[in-house]
Formats: C-alpha cells, sequence, structure tokens
C-alpha cells in the first residue's frame, strides 16, 4: 500500500514535466509520407527551419532585399516546406492527400481554401490555425499532376505577410511559376 | 733632522714594499676566467627563456586567433546557408500560395455562368 502510494505522488510529480515533454517532442511538421513521396519523386525539396535556426538566420539577414522576410520570420516557431516533382502523374493518390489533410482537420485548424479536382491531381488548401483573432499557423497544400507542395508555418504570422511573399524574393506579381523552385534532387 | 730623515727613510721603504709586483695567487686566471663565463652563460639562458616564453606567447596567440577566426567564418558559412533556406522557403511559399490562389480565381469564373 505504501508503495503504492509513493508510486501515485511520483507519477503526480511527473505529470506536469510528461505534459511539456509531450509537447516538445510533437512533430514540428506534422505532414506524413515524407519519406514515401521523396521515395517517387524525381527532385524534391525538404526546408526544415525551426525558431533556433530561423533566429540563427535573422543575424544573417541584413541585405536590404532581407528586410522584408527578416520581419516575418521574427515571430515564427518554423517554417517546413517540401515540394516533390515527379516524371509521371499519379505518383500519388487522393488517399495519400486526404491522410495528409486528416492531421489538420482538427478544431484547432480551420479550412480556408477548398479545391478539388477529379483524380486529386489538381487540389489545393490553406488551413490556419486561429487563437483568438491571431493565427498561430497556416499550411498550404497544392497539388499538381506531377508536383506537390506542402507548406507549413508555424507560429504567428499575418496571412496578408505571405500575400506579401509575392513580388519579393524573386517571386513575379503575377505569373505562376511551376516546377521552378525544387533545388533538392535524388 | 735626523728623526725627519728616518721617516721619510720608513715611508719610502713602505712604499716600495707596497708597491712592489707580486705573483698572482695560484688559479686566479683560471677563476676569473670562469666567473666571466658564469655571467655570460646566465645572461644567454636569460634571453634564451624570453625568447622561447614569446615565442610560445605567439603561437598560442595564433593559435587562439586562428581558432577563433575559423570559428566565425564557419559561423558565417552556416548562417548564410540558413539565411539562403529561409529565402527559399519564403520563394516557395509565395509561389505555392500564388498558385493556389489562381487556381481558386480559374474555379471562381469557370463557375460564373
Amino acid at each position: 500500500m505504501k508503495k503504492q502510494i509513493i508510486a501515485a505522488l511520483l507519477a503526480l510529480a511527473m505529470l506536469p514535466g510528461a505534459a511539456a515533454f509531450a509537447q516538445t517532442t510533437q512533430p514540428p511538421f506534422p505532414v506524413t509520407l515524407e519519406k514515401q513521396l521523396a521515395a517517387r519523386a524525381s527532385n524534391y525539396t525538404e526546408v526544415t527551419l525551426d525558431r533556433k535556426m530561423l533566429e540563427f538566420a535573422s543575424h544573417f539577414m541584413d541585405k536590404e532585399d532581407d528586410a522584408e522576410g527578416k520581419r516575418i520570420i521574427s515571430k515564427l516557431n518554423g517554417i517546413y516546406v517540401r515540394t516533390y516533382q515527379f516524371d509521371k502523374p499519379d505518383q500519388y493518390s487522393a488517399d495519400d492527400l486526404a491522410a495528409i489533410r486528416r492531421q489538420f482537420e482538427t478544431s484547432d485548424w480551420t479550412s480556408l481554401v477548398k479545391q478539388r479536382s477529379k483524380n486529386a491531381g489538381d487540389d489545393s488548401d490553406i488551413y490556419i490555425k486561429l487563437a483568438g483573432s491571431e493565427t498561430q499557423g497556416i499550411f498550404l497544400l497544392n497539388a499538381e499532376p506531377k508536383q506537390l507542395n506542402f507548406i507549413f508555418i508555424s507560429g504567428p504570422i499575418d496571412p496578408e505577410d505571405i500575400s506579401q511573399l509575392v513580388g519579393h524574393f524573386g517571386i513575379p506579381s503575377m505569373k505562376v511559376t511551376k516546377d521552378s523552385e525544387s533545388k533538392g534532387s535524388k | 733632522m735626523v728623526d725627519s730623515n728616518k721617516e721619510f727613510d720608513d715611508l719610502e721603504r713602505e712604499l716600495r714594499e707596497s708597491l712592489a709586483p707580486r705573483a698572482a695567487p695560484l688559479g686566479f686566471a683560471n677563476k676569473v676566467m670562469a666567473r666571466v663565463e658564469l655571467r655570460d652563460k646566465s645572461a644567454f639562458s636569460l634571453w634564451r627563456w624570453f625568447t622561447s616564453a614569446a615565442l610560445v606567447t605567439a603561437v598560442l596567440l595564433a593559435m587562439v586567433l586562428g581558432g577563433r577566426w575559423q570559428q566565425q567564418r564557419r559561423q558565417r558559412i552556416a548562417g548564410e546557408r540558413a539565411r539562403d533556406q529561409v529565402i527559399l522557403a519564403l520563394r516557395i511559399t509565395g509561389s505555392t500560395l500564388q498558385a493556389v490562389q489562381q487556381k481558386v480565381q480559374q474555379s471562381a469564373k469557370e463557375s460564373q455562368p
């Protein structure tokens, strides 16, 4: 009985730590299937920037063109980008995309844009995470027949800031550029 | 008068005795040379100690400064790489958002009667 009480007390004492551990060990980029998609892709780009990396990078963003980007990343917890390019269509299924979307179909996230197409080859989604009136995260999914893009931005961000990215960093204001960003290759 | 002559003689004799050449004690020259060598040797070792200390200090300083420079260089390269990653991420984000916006606009246009 005495042992049980001690064990119970220990468990109680460890609860806050366990909760904190669970929070910190939560995967920063919630999209699964990364490995499977990368295995099927002819080219892929994975950019993982957590808060520490963003802070570190911001110290070196001292050029005039970097000011906007520096301002945007200053409050963020992380930016996670995954782009996959495929040699041929049908390298991912509607079920793959549905599995990814499911991770954002929680009470924390709100679907802002939902664009569906036949065979999921032209789907688009924008989810935002709201905390009160503040946006605490954005998830973008853009599917093309031979390309998939996922962007997950964690932390307080004004959606307007993302819109303003167009016209900066070599992104043309009007024309959509496809298949031009991927740098990584298998 | 006799007394003064005697005094003078005594003085002269004392002077002669004092100024008479005497043979140096045995081993005197060797002793002197040994002392001179010892003094030279200690001066040389002090100089050598100073030179060695200065050399060691210079090498240590060069190592510390070189290490720091190398560390700063590595950090700068890593920082510039991180910056490039941020720019790439923002660029892909911007273009993806633009693609989604165009799709939505296109879809809206198509759905209009």
